[in-house]
């Protein structure tokens, strides 16, 4: 998956960095399972609609819902840099 | 996409508006007051002047001082009134554009009255923390979390009695609900054009009562009398310095030239129906809890839910295409007072032009998709 492009949302009140990232495809179950090794894969279906986490506590997230062409990422630290993470992606 | 994000800024405008602006784009840029031609030219700027003072039933359009948006409106009253050591009663529910500024001022004591849990600040403690030195009182007339209307006829009665200058916030009450100036004619009014008059962003702007003078926030060009090196004296003229935002200013005039032509009422009253609807079909869902659920209210449906608002309202915004807005609506100080604090609210803010249908979009979002 390509990143067509990226960029920062409103922080979170606890300083949490929030990024809208933009790919050139839908997202899927197995996308979301690539990250699997970085935190706890989490499938939600609470809402009615499933919706992935990969969550390393106090550390990062990344989170999407499937079918979507766009995922945020949280970042908790802030000496984190959000390029790590895309690198990632892309 | 569907639009529920009109406390934020009205879309989509009246066609007259758009008509408005092409028109204002393709006319020669000649000042009304500078060129030979200026006969010639419709003079958009005091026109629109007109419109907004017929809306507000302001006797005297030159008390209406344009600027680029209820923010800079703020800035150049909250700056331009003298307040050291003085005191400021203002409350926990006004905007970040009424907080920062307020941030910044230097050597004066600020009361930041509470709320209870609908946002509605009693105007008794306005009384209640009068002081010897009290300059002024400064207060959202409705607001952008909530909807709630304050009781601004009482606030300004106690205002007058004790010789205090009141400051409203009309940001979002300017369209939504009827203000008639000359009932308040001593106080300050704050509007925007981008909301509820319909208009493009980058306008706004204030009335200032004819006995208050302000310190000018910006000084320059004013196209006339251009001999004297200080600002010259006059309203508008005094407040206005640079070459005005022509093109959105006709906007204004054709946003607010619509509410005009159909009467405020008939707005109003499709504002209501639609809040009314959406209210009466998802009042029942015990996901949620609806802040200021009540007839007092300009139309905003604030919601909280147990779980991650941001998550929820994300996955109503992508998998119903709407959009919403969540989290604290750049008014951090009023969430503590109702109880929505850290994460704030999912807001819903219909508009004139919400159709039924996606009305009903939203309902099923909110009952049977995703709560």
């Amino acid at each position: 998956m390509k990143i067509i492009d990226y960029k920062r949302l409103e922080d979170c009140h606890d300083g949490t960095r929030k990024y809208e990232v933009l790919l050139d495809g839908k997202t899927d179950e197995n996308f979301f399972k690539k990250f699997i090794h970085m935190g706890e894969f989490i499938k939600d279906e609470k809402y009615g609609k499933p919706f992935y986490k990969i969550d390393k506590r106090g550390d990062f997230a990344i989170k999407g819902y499937p079918g979507d062409n766009i995922i945020k990422i949280y970042l908790n630290q802030p000496d984190k840099k959000i390029e790590e993470y895309l690198k990632l992606i892309d | 996409m569907i639009y529920f994000n009109n406390a934020a800024s009205s879309y989509p405008k009246p066609d007259e508006v758009a008509t408005a602006v092409e028109k204002a784009m393709n006319l020669f840029p000649v000042h009304a007051s500078r060129a030979s031609f200026s006969l010639k030219i419709p003079d958009i700027v005091n026109q629109t002047r007109k419109s907004i003072a017929k809306l507000f039933n302001v006797e005297n359009p030159d008390n209406i001082i344009f600027t680029s948006g209820a923010t800079e409106s703020l800035n150049y009253v909250i700056r331009g009134i003298e307040v050291e050591n003085s005191h400021i009663i203002t409350t926990v529910t006004e905007h970040n554009s009424v907080l920062r500024p307020l941030y910044y001022v230097e050597k004066t004591e600020i009361t930041y009255l509470s709320c209870d849990e609908n946002g509605y600040v009693e105007p008794e403690m306005f009384q209640k923390n009068i002081k010897e030195k009290t300059k002024f009182f400064i207060i959202n007339h409705s607001s952008n979390v909530t909807g709630i209307v304050q009781n601004i006829e009482k606030i300004y009665e106690i205002a007058l009695e004790n010789d205090i200058l009141l400051i409203i916030d009309c940001a979002q009450s300017a369209g939504n609900v009827e203000i008639n100036i000359e009932k308040f004619r001593k106080a300050i009014f704050i509007f925007t054009g981008h909301k509820s008059l319909f208009g493009i962003s980058g306008t706004g702007g204030f009335y200032l009562p004819e006995h208050i003078e302000l310190k000018p926030l910006k000084t320059g060009g004013t196209g006339i009398k251009s001999n004297v090196l200080h600002q010259p004296e006059g309203r508008p003229i005094f407040y206005e310095s640079g070459t005005p935002n022509i093109v959105g200013l006709a906007a204004l005039k054709a946003g607010v030239d619509f509410i005009l032509e159909n009467g405020i009422q008939k707005i109003i009253k499709r504002k209501k129906d639609i809040y009314n609807r959406i209210l009466s079909e998802i009042k029942n869902n015990d996901k949620i809890k609806i802040l200021n659920p009540t007839e007092n209210n300009t139309g905003i449906i604030s919601i909280t839910v147990d779980d991650d608002i941001d998550e929820v309202c994300w996955g109503i915004e992508r998998n119903y295409e709407l959009i919403l807005r969540t989290g604290l609506h750049c008014c951090p100080l009023i969430h503590k007072d109702i109880s929505t604090f850290p994460a704030g609210t999912i807001r819903i803010s219909p508009g004139f032009f919400n159709t039924d249908k996606e009305v009903e979009t939203l309902i099923e979002a909110i009952n049977g998709g995703f709560l």
